[in-house]
Parts: C-alpha cells; sequence; structure tokens
C-alpha cells in the first residue's frame, strides 16, 4: 500500500521526514474569480507576515514578477490569492491580497514587477466621509454589521452574534479608520479587533478565553520547531498585572477591573506593586461589561510578562489570534512570516497571556 | 437581422446574442449614432421605424434627420461656399434707391458682400411704416449634384440719417404660399451712420415648406423661382435703414455624399417607440422614394438637424436616444463563429461626433458589435430583409425565467443535412444563490425524438463565470453536446434550455425581441423561441432565444505519415552528417470553406505521454507538414483533425507508426518554427548529466529529534545534458571562394541558432529518442591540433516537457 499521510501528518512532521510544498498565485478578480496565475521569481520567495499589532495585520512582499506577467495585472483592482499545496495535494490558502505599492525595475529584457501586498483590511482602513455617531441604546451589532457590509460583501463576512447595547452616545470624527471605529465598538463587547482570514474574509469574533481554549496547533521538542532558532524574552519592567477598562465619554461611571492570577510571575502579590494598563472604551453600559472589556484587553494589548519567538517548518493553518500551544505552555500568537518556498522557515511570535 | 442570422449551416440558431441593452443619444452638441445595414436587396424604400427613448415629460421639439450614406462616403469633405447677388426686383414696397429711384432696386446692391460696401449706392427706406423688398438672385448655375449644408441671407446695411434707430428683418420669402420666414436673430439692428460690417443670417438646412433638407432645385428655385431673398423694415422717416449689398449664400458640398434622408419631428411629451419617419427621400434629388442598391452597406445617421426655419430658437429636446443592442460576451470577445461571412460581418456601430453642417468628423469605424433597433419600410409598404429588428431591453417580455416548471427553446429549420451538431452556446443569467443543473439539448418537433447528447452545467459553475458588464449578470456560456446530434435536412427542431431550480430564484435568458419589426428575424416567423415543452408550451412568433447549436466538421479523410531523408550537404556548418530523418505529415483536405478555421495535429510518441498538440494549419488548402522534432530511433504517429471558425471540430484522423533513424553519434539542433536554423553535428560518445531537480533541496534539522528532515522542491527540474560537439574538423574554415575566415566562424551557425528570438526553445535530439527543448548554453569552444578539430561544449538545459505547438498558415 502506498505511503499516504494526512495532511495533518505532513505539516505536524508526525511520521514524515520527507516533504514537497509547493505554491500557487491566482490573480482574482474582486469577486473572487480566478484570472489566471502569476509565477513571481521564486528564487527570491514571496514572504508573508501577519502582524496582529499592525493595522493591516497580513501583508506579503518579495512578491517579484517577471515582465511576462507585468502587463497582464491591474494593481488597482486585481488581487493576488498564494496557495500552498502539499505533496498529497492538499490546498491552503494563505491570504487574499490587494497590491499596496510597487516598484518597477527596468531590465534588458523588459519591466519587472517589485510589490508589497496588503490583505482586505486596508479596505476598512480607510477614513470615514462623514463624523459617525450613535446614541445611547444603540444595537452594537446592527451598527458593526452595517460597517461591515458596507465594505464587504455578505459572503466575506463572519460576523459572531452580538446582543448588546450602547451604554452612552459615542461619536466618531470625520476621517475615522472604519478599522478603528470597530475595534473601539468591539472592545465594548470583549471581541477582538477586526481581522480577515485566509480566505479573505473579515472576522468579527469574540475574544478567545485561554483559560478554557484548547489549541490545536501545537510545537513541542522533536515536533517541528528548527532547531537553534528558539528565544525566550519578556517584558519584566512594564508588563502590566492589572488591566482596567474605562468609559471614558464622561457619562457614565464605569470602570472593569481585571487583576492577572496571584501565581503569574508578574503578579501585584509576587511584585509587590501594581503596574495598570488603563484603556478608554467609549459606550460601555454594565459592570459586567465592563470587567470582561478588562480581562479582554489582557489578550489583546500587545505587553505580557514572557514572549517566545522561533521558527518552525512551515504551517498554512496559522490565521489570525491564534491560540499556540508551544513547549508546554498555551499562547496567543501576535505574529507569524513564513517565506513561500519548500523548506522555508515560519517565524512565529508567541505572548503568554496571564 | 436576417443576415446576421442566417441559419448558416455551422451554426445554427441566432447567432447575434444582443447581451447588453445600449442607447445611443441623439441630441445637440452629442455624438450621434452610426449604424451599418447591409441591403441585402434593390428594394425601393420609403421610410424607416426606429426603437428610441424619450422622456415622456419633456415637450421640447426636435427636427430629426436620418443620413444615410452608403459606407466609404461618409468621411468629412471640405465644403464649398458661393453667394448669388440680387438680380431682379420682385417687390420694393417702400424702398427705393438712394436717389430716391423705384426701379431696378437690385442693380443698387448687388455688388460683393465686403465692408466696407463698394461704390456709393444702396436701397433704403425712409417713408415709414413696415415694408418689405424682395428680390431673385442668380442661383440657376447651381450644381445639381450638390448637397446644401447651409443657406444664409448676407447684407451690408447702414443707416440714412441720425439721430435715431433702425433695423432690418432679414429672411426668405416663398411666394407660392406668400410666406415670409425668418430664422432666429433675424432682425438686426443698424450700426449708426457707418455701414454694419457684413451680416449673415442662418436660415439652417431644412426647407420649411418640404420638411426636408435643402435640394439644389431649392437653390436654383431663388432664380426667379418660388424662393425670394426679403428685406423688410418699419423704415422710421428720415432715420430709416439703408442696404449696401446683400446676396444668396449657400454652403455646399459639390456632389451630394448621402444616397437619401429621413427625417422625423419630434412630438410633444410621450413618444411611442418605435417611430415612424415623416418622410424618407433620396439625395439630392429630394423627392420620390429611394431605390436602395443591393449587396451595399449603409450607414445611418440619425441627429439633430438644423431646422432654423422650422422650429426657431425653441428649446430642443435633449431626451432622445436610439435603441440598440450590443453583443459583448465578456472576456472571450466575440469568438469566430458569431457572425457573418464577409463582407457583411457582425452589425456595428459608432458614435461619431457630427460638425456644424451635420458632417460626420470622421469616417465610421465599426467600434461597437451592436446594432440599432431599426425597421427599413419599402414603399410597398412592408419591412425590407435589411430591417435590424431586435430589442434588447429589461422588460420581463425580453428577459424570460427559466425554472423546473418553465423550461425555453428555439426553434431552427434546417436547411441542409444529414449534418451533424456537437458545440452549444448560449448566454444565461444564473439563480441567485440556488443550486442544480441547466440542460441544453436538441428534439424534433414532430415527435419530440432527441437527437444527440445533452450539455449539463451546474448553477456554481455558471455564476464563476466572469459576468457580462452591462447585462445585469449575464453569463456567456461554451460547451458540448454529449455526443453530437444529427440533423436531417429540411426539418424543424427545437433547441431547448431545461433547469431543475424553482420559480423562486430561476435562470433568465434573454428572449430578443422582434415584435413591432416584422418577420426579419431568425427563422422569420416560422422559427421562434418558445416557452414551456413542446405542445404543451407557448409559441413566441416574434422573439428569438440566444441559444445556438455549432456543426461538427467532418474529419480529414486520410492521414499519412512518411519518413524523408533530408540531405545536409551544403548546410553551412562544417561536420560530417549527410543526411537527418525528417517525418512528412499528410492528410486530405477538407472542404468545410469559409467554416474553416484551422488543421490540429498531434503527435504520440512510442512510451510517450500519449498525443501531445505539435503543429496548428490555419489554411484549408494546405495538406502537408514537416516535423522536426519527432525523436530518432523511437516510433511516433500523428492524428489531425479539422477545427471550424465555430470551434467545433472534427474526429481525429491517425496516420500509421513511424520512425526516423540516426545515423550515428549525430545531435540535431532544430525547431519546427525555424526549420531554417537547423544544425547537426557529431558528438564525442561522452556525455554529461546534471540533475536540476536538487537545486533547491534542503534539510533541516529539528529541535529535539534526530537526524533532520528534507524538503524538496515539488517540481521537474529536468535533467541537463553536456555534449562535446565536433563543429569542424580537417581543414581551416573558408568560404564559398575558399577564402579563409575568421577562426570563430565555424561556431557562428551554432551561436545564432542557441541566441535566436525565432523559435521558443532549441529542440535537441539525437539517437535513442532523446529529446530535449532546451535553452543551449555554449562554452569551452576549442581547436584542437594536430588534426584542425574544433569542437565546443554544448549544455542543453531543458525548458519544457511537451513541444510549443506553433503555427503556419
Amino acid at each position: 500500500m502506498a505511503w499516504a499521510p494526512t495532511s495533518d501528518q505532513i505539516l505536524d512532521l508526525d511520521g514524515v521526514v520527507r516533504r514537497a510544498d509547493d505554491f500557487r498565485f491566482e490573480l482574482i478578480d474582486q469577486g473572487n474569480n480566478v484570472l489566471g496565475d502569476l509565477h513571481p521569481d521564486m528564487g527570491r520567495p514571496p514572504q508573508i507576515t501577519n502582524d496582529t499589532s499592525a493595522a493591516v495585520p497580513r501583508t506579503m512582499s518579495s512578491f517579484y514578477l517577471t515582465s511576462a506577467e507585468v502587463t497582464d495585472i491591474n494593481p488597482l483592482t486585481d488581487q493576488v490569492r498564494p496557495v500552498m499545496i502539499l505533496q498529497n495535494a492538499a490546498e491552503y490558502v494563505l491570504g487574499v491580497f490587494r497590491w499596496a505599492s510597487d516598484s518597477e525595475p527596468v531590465r534588458a529584457w523588459g519591466s519587472e514587477r517589485a510589490s508589497t501586498l496588503s490583505d482586505k483590511m486596508v479596505l476598512l482602513n480607510q477614513g470615514t466621509s462623514t463624523s459617525l455617531g450613535w446614541s445611547k441604546g444603540a444595537d452594537i451589532g446592527l451598527i458593526v454589521a452595517g460597517i461591515a457590509l458596507g465594505v464587504f460583501p455578505e459572503d466575506q463576512v463572519n460576523l459572531n452574534a452580538i446582543d448588546a447595547e450602547l451604554g452612552v452616545g459615542v461619536t466618531h470624527p470625520l476621517g475615522a479608520a472604519q478599522r478603528q471605529i470597530l475595534a473601539e465598538l468591539l472592545k465594548v463587547v470583549s471581541f477582538l479587533p477586526p481581522w480577515i482570514n485566509r480566505d479573505g474574509s473579515l472576522q468579527i469574533v469574540p475574544t478567545p478565553d485561554m483559560d478554557s481554549v484548547e489549541p490545536t496547533l501545537v510545537y513541542e521538542a522533536g515536533g517541528r520547531i528548527i532547531d537553534g532558532t528558539i528565544a525566550r524574552s519578556n517584558d519584566q519592567l512594564d508588563a502590566p498585572n492589572v488591566f482596567r477598562a474605562y468609559e471614558n465619554s464622561g457619562q457614565a461611571q464605569l470602570i472593569g477591573e481585571y487583576r492577572i492570577p496571584a501565581s503569574a510571575p508578574h503578579s501585584v502579590e509576587n511584585r509587590g506593586y501594581e503596574i495598570c494598563d488603563p484603556q478608554p472604551v467609549s459606550g460601555l453600559k454594565t459592570q459586567a461589561q465592563a470587567d470582561a472589556a478588562a480581562k479582554s484587553l489582557a489578550v489583546t494589548q500587545n505587553t505580557t510578562y514572557r514572549w517566545l519567538s522561533f521558527d518552525s517548518t512551515l504551517d498554512p493553518r496559522h490565521d489570525t489570534w491564534d491560540p499556540v500551544t508551544a513547549l508546554g505552555t498555551t499562547w496567543i500568537e501576535t505574529k507569524w512570516t513564513m517565506s513561500l518556498r519548500s523548506g522555508g522557515a515560519m517565524n512565529h511570535l508567541l505572548r503568554q497571556v496571564f | 437581422m436576417a443576415a446576421q442570422n442566417p441559419s448558416y449551416p455551422a451554426v445554427i440558431g441566432p447567432e447575434w446574442l444582443p447581451t447588453v441593452p445600449r442607447a445611443y443619444p441623439i441630441a445637440k452638441g452629442q455624438a450621434s449614432p452610426v449604424a451599418r445595414v447591409r441591403s441585402l436587396a434593390a428594394e425601393n424604400i420609403g421610410g424607416l421605424r426606429l426603437g428610441v427613448g424619450s422622456n415622456p415629460s419633456t415637450t421640447d421639439r426636435a427636427f430629426v434627420a436620418v443620413d444615410i450614406y452608403a459606407e466609404g462616403n461618409e468621411a468629412p469633405q471640405a465644403l464649398s461656399v458661393v453667394e448669388y447677388p440680387p438680380i431682379l426686383d420682385e417687390t420694393i414696397g417702400n424702398w427705393t434707391t438712394n436717389a430716391g429711384g423705384t426701379v431696378n432696386l437690385f442693380a443698387r446692391i448687388d455688388d460683393a458682400l465686403v465692408y466696407p460696401p463698394v461704390g456709393g449706392d444702396y436701397i433704403r427706406q425712409i417713408v415709414g411704416g413696415n415694408s418689405a423688398y424682395r428680390c431673385s438672385v442668380d442661383s440657376s448655375g447651381f450644381p445639381a449634384t450638390a448637397r446644401v449644408l447651409r443657406v444664409s441671407v448676407g447684407c451690408v446695411i447702414g443707416m440714412v440719417s441720425l439721430p435715431g434707430t433702425a433695423f432690418v428683418e432679414i429672411g426668405l420669402y416663398h411666394e407660392p404660399t406668400t410666406t415670409p420666414y425668418n430664422p432666429p436673430g433675424a432682425i438686426v439692428f443698424t450700426n449708426g451712420l457707418i455701414p454694419n460690417k457684413v451680416t449673415y443670417v442662418d436660415c439652417g438646412e431644412i426647407n420649411p415648406v418640404t420638411m426636408l433638407p435643402w435640394t439644389p432645385a431649392d437653390i436654383q428655385s431663388f432664380d426667379s423661382g418660388d424662393w425670394h431673398i426679403r428685406f423688410a423694415s418699419a423704415g422710421t422717416g428720415g432715420n430709416g435703414p439703408s442696404i449696401h449689398s446683400a446676396a444668396l449664400r449657400v454652403s455646399y458640398l459639390p456632389v451630394e455624399n448621402r444616397a437619401a434622408v429621413a427625417t422625423w419631428r419630434r412630438p410633444a411629451g410621450s413618444v411611442t417607440s418605435p417611430i415612424t419617419t415623416d418622410a424618407l427621400v433620396p439625395m439630392p434629388a429630394g423627392t420620390g422614394a429611394w431605390a436602395k442598391a443591393n449587396a451595399t452597406n449603409y450607414l445611418y445617421v440619425p441627429r439633430i438637424a438644423r431646422d432654423r426655419l422650422v422650429g426657431g430658437s425653441a428649446p430642443v429636446a435633449g431626451d432622445i436616444t436610439l435603441l440598440a443592442a450590443q453583443q459583448d460576451l465578456g472576456a472571450a470577445g466575440n469568438p469566430p463563429g458569431l457572425r457573418s461571412a464577409p463582407p457583411l460581418g457582425p452589425p456595428a456601430m459608432q458614435a461619431i461626433a457630427t460638425d456644424e453642417h451635420g458632417q460626420l468628423v470622421s469616417a465610421f469605424a465599426a467600434t461597437d458589435v451592436a446594432a440599432p433597433r431599426l425597421v427599413v419600410r419599402t414603399t410597398a409598404p412592408a419591412d425590407s430583409t435589411d430591417s435590424l429588428p431586435y430589442l434588447r431591453d429589461s422588460s420581463s417580455v425580453v428577459l424570460r425565467s427559466l425554472h423546473a416548471t418553465q423550461q425555453v427553446g428555439q426553434r431552427f429549420t434546417t436547411s441542409t443535412g444529414p449534418r451533424s451538431y456537437l458545440g452549444v452556446r448560449f448566454v444565461v443569467k444564473p439563480p441567485v444563490s440556488q443550486d442544480g443543473n441547466l440542460i441544453a439539448r436538441i428534439l424534433r418537433v414532430s415527435d419530440s425524438v432527441a437527437f444527440g447528447g445533452m450539455f449539463s452545467i451546474t448553477a456554481d459553475q455558471v455564476r464563476a463565470l466572469p459576468e457580462i458588464a452591462g447585462s445585469g449578470g449575464f453569463r456567456y456560456v461554451e460547451g458540448f453536446l454529449d455526443s453530437a446530434a444529427t440533423l436531417a435536412t429540411a426539418t424543424q427542431y427545437e433547441g431547448q434550455l431545461l433547469a431543475t431550480t424553482t420559480s423562486t430564484d430561476p435562470w433568465t435568458v434573454i428572449m430578443m425581441s422582434a415584435v413591432g419589426a416584422g418577420g426579419q428575424s431568425y427563422g422569420g416567423t416560422t422559427d421562434f423561441a418558445r416557452l414551456g415543452t413542446i405542445g404543451a408550451g407557448s409559441s413566441l412568433t416574434e422573439q428569438d432565444l440566444t441559444l445556438m447549436f455549432l456543426e461538427q466538421p467532418a474529419a480529414p479523410a486520410t492521414a499519412t505519415a512518411q519518413i524523408r531523408q533530408q540531405s545536409q550537404d551544403g548546410d553551412g556548418c562544417w561536420c560530417s552528417v549527410r543526411y537527418v530523418d525528417q517525418v512528412e505529415v499528410d492528410w486530405a483536405a477538407t472542404a468545410i470553406t469559409s467554416s474553416f478555421s484551422r488543421y490540429e495535429i498531434e503527435r504520440e510518441t512510442d512510451g510517450g505521454a500519449g498525443f501531445v498538440p505539435v503543429w496548428t494549419i490555419t489554411t484549408e488548402a494546405t495538406s502537408i507538414w514537416w516535423d522536426y522534432e519527432a525523436p530518432m530511433d523511437r516510433a511516433s504517429r500523428y492524428r489531425v483533425r479539422v477545427v471550424s471558425i465555430a470551434s467545433a471540430f472534427s474526429a481525429w484522423t491517425y496516420t500509421d507508426w513511424v520512425t526516423p533513424s540516426s545515423y550515428g553519434n549525430e545531435v540535431v539542433f532544430t525547431s519546427n518554427h525555424a526549420p531554417q536554423l537547423q544544425l547537426v553535428y557529431e558528438r564525442t560518445p561522452e556525455v554529461e548529466f546534471g540533475f536540476l531537480d536538487h537545486a533547491s533541496d534542503e534539510t533541516v534539522r529539528i529541535y529535539g529529534a534526530d537526524y533532520q528532515v528534507a524538503f524538496f522542491d515539488p517540481n521537474d527540474r529536468g535533467v541537463t545534458q553536456s555534449l562535446d560537439l565536433v563543429v569542424q574538423f580537417g581543414r581551416e574554415p573558408s568560404d564559398n571562394l575558399a577564402r579563409p575566415l575568421n577562426m570563430e566562424t565555424v561556431f557562428g551557425p551554432l551561436r545564432d541558432l542557441s541566441r535566436s528570438t525565432l523559435i521558443p526553445y532549441v529542440c535537441v535530439k539525437h539517437r535513442n529518442g532523446s529529446v530535449l527543448y532546451a535553452s543551449v548554453t555554449l562554452s569551452a569552444g576549442r581547436l584542437v591540433q594536430p588534426g584542425n578539430r574544433w569542437t565546443v561544449t554544448a549544455l542543453a538545459t531543458p525548458l519544457t516537457g511537451p513541444p510549443v505547438a506553433g503555427t503556419s498558415a
């Protein structure tokens, strides 16, 4: 019988010691219809970065097209969808990207195109043409849906149910980025900031409860971490041990608080003093909402006591804000970078949430 | 539209697929629609019906002239201008000469129209009371072949004495009806004692009596005929006006370039489409019926005419559009087979600006594959077969639902047979979200027996096709029946589309409507669209479904492959190889004539990966092709088929197996794309191979695990061959006259071949079936002595597995 490992076995190097990864770069229109394939220079392989701290998290750089294909694309309207193909022909979409910047070096054989591309969050990162405001009692779910569906078609939005009202009126000035407006609203209901998944769909989902989450992405010794790449670090002096979410409109007096567990190395109890990270959250209505928002900040605020960084073999199953088990501990992944070539490295930056 | 939907044997069903509704403005200051219509018969034409769009609340006027040109005559021409001075007083009223005389006033104002006026004589009106002076002009010599572009009255007026003001009303007069016609701006005030500069009053291009364009006969009738030029004034006593010179001015083309002109005046309020023109006359006669020639392309150009003596200064309506339908099949463009044979070509339109005289500013260039709703009416009266009948709008009559309980069909009657049809094409809008199959099939009308196989496509697949811009969600679908439908001659069949979706989210098809355009649609009123099943549906006798079937051409009757020993003497290189075996492929030419698109030739090599395309021939009479890239010492065979312009293809015709032989250790560098570059050299027996697959392999050491993990490039990069060639031996290089040449000259042909841009790759082949489609890099060229041996190392790096198929006539 032929040797036929599953996709998970291949990606986890579970009994697999020989891999052959391949990549395809689909040129698609704005309706995600495939227009054809592109063939970037794989001698300088494209690189995808997904950084949760960036306004547009997912970007693709080092995307070099030859002169033969430069004229076939319209960088203002076309998109690129890289696909990773395993040796068992399983395919994983790695994102949907739009051209962000271009340079066209002129060679003897024609113009090349060296590009950096961004995911579709750039559409949501545009400023509003008017000031926006909602009064007390407005349905946050409807507001969020209105903004999201104003930018993306319905089939490209994954909107988890939100059953909450604004506790106070909220306004945003003309020119405020819609992504930022959404993020502010989602803080109220303890959701993650909006992000675009690898299929190109807008994700509006709750912040994971790191106490109970069971990650499916696991990195252990003897697994797929590349030797000599592990680095641990910490924010010993700065790591907050108290998170506070406060209603800042002056119309309500709500302050939610989350104190990290006493067992944490930098807890108030162990450290002996409090380092607080207070964050304004407009529109809070109840104390429970405020406390939940404070706990959510512990996940989304980019500060912690422990960090872990390492390189692994490529794993296209990663997306954004993934809980990851690495070396026996559960982390939230804040950034990864993958070089799209067979044998390329995938760098992970993980933050421990207490 | 009969011409574009000819029931051509290679394609049955309407070939014209109007996917996008268009509306070309007919408005002042905007480009005018120009439509090409092929004349299919010599007929006497008396009018037109045009599909027009309008705003029902508009009360403004519009005088529309439809210029009709034989194609090629529409380019703009330099105009001529003539001014005719007065030659006879028709009435003088209170006007006198400057000396008070009352006869031969015309002689005082017949000087050339210049400023300052020539001579001191003039005529005047100082009596008081409104009074007109009229005169004839000497226009009898106006060319009878001319196209009149504009009629004007010119004059130089002044004032007899100060103080005061005076005016002159300048215009035309029609004697039989005793009617003065004054254009906007007819009343011109004098400029004091100093005469005005030359004043021209524009009377436009429309004769207000005939309501047709001015004709040469009209211009000639200003000479003692029906028309006069007229000046009137209230005088105001001693301060009255003077006229120093006057003339009738005519702008024209010496030879009329229009075949005919139709006219239509927009009524106030709503307009019912299609409209019927008020008149249509041949030009330059301007009267009678237009004798339309056969087999001629005519251009129809509706535009707003300058009707200054008819409409005066009333506002001109800007709401009229010419309704048209455009065939736009999206990214596929308009593939061969969806058009009629030359010289007709596909329907064509273009919006072209007109100048102030109504001339098109450029020649017709047929930019849009579109046809207007235009019915040409004979004097019988009847609809001409030239008519373009279809209306493609967004009404529920044209856009029909297709779902599980409502199928649609198109009937057609074969003109020859038996013939086999395989391809199917149609335009359809998929359901919004429902899935399910759409099926196309052919049934015989008389007994509902199905012929051939079916074509099936899912809603998801159709939704994934590119949407035709501006069509409202339609997609152009192409495919093939499971098996060809062999249809008998002179039999009526029905092509059907069936769906399984419910009526709440149906498919939509376009049933282009010829309602109101008579029987000039596909198949007249005999072949038409249907709603519902045979026997239980309804016939739409003036509509046609955008569905067609394409013939499967007959295959070439025979095909043979033969080995031809090609002599290498005098091939420009200095090697000892005398012959190379090539394969000559011959086949019996087909006879599908105007339907022919190409022959496709494929090669199969024993032990290879099956048939691969190797060449395409685009001339039907060409029935021979040489394959220079066939492997040596390995059997190959070929197959040939014919493809029609409608992309339907015949069955394959196969040759027998043939085996080109090698003659030793030769290496052949060749290409089917430029066989004249072929070179053949001996090589040394040793060959080095390089394995490119491993260039990107790498191993990764895993934290906490023994050994390492290997990653490799999954793509086949091929194997290089490094060949040491003997390009010359035994003598110095020399030319044909035995004059010595530079040493490196011996490498010239190989350098030229390796750097040639005429070929996609160099085919490098040698014995035992070895073939590489490669890039050839030369290195280590050497002259080895004794013996004058010139050698070089050629590195062949494979570029592709299958060959690149080329094309020739």
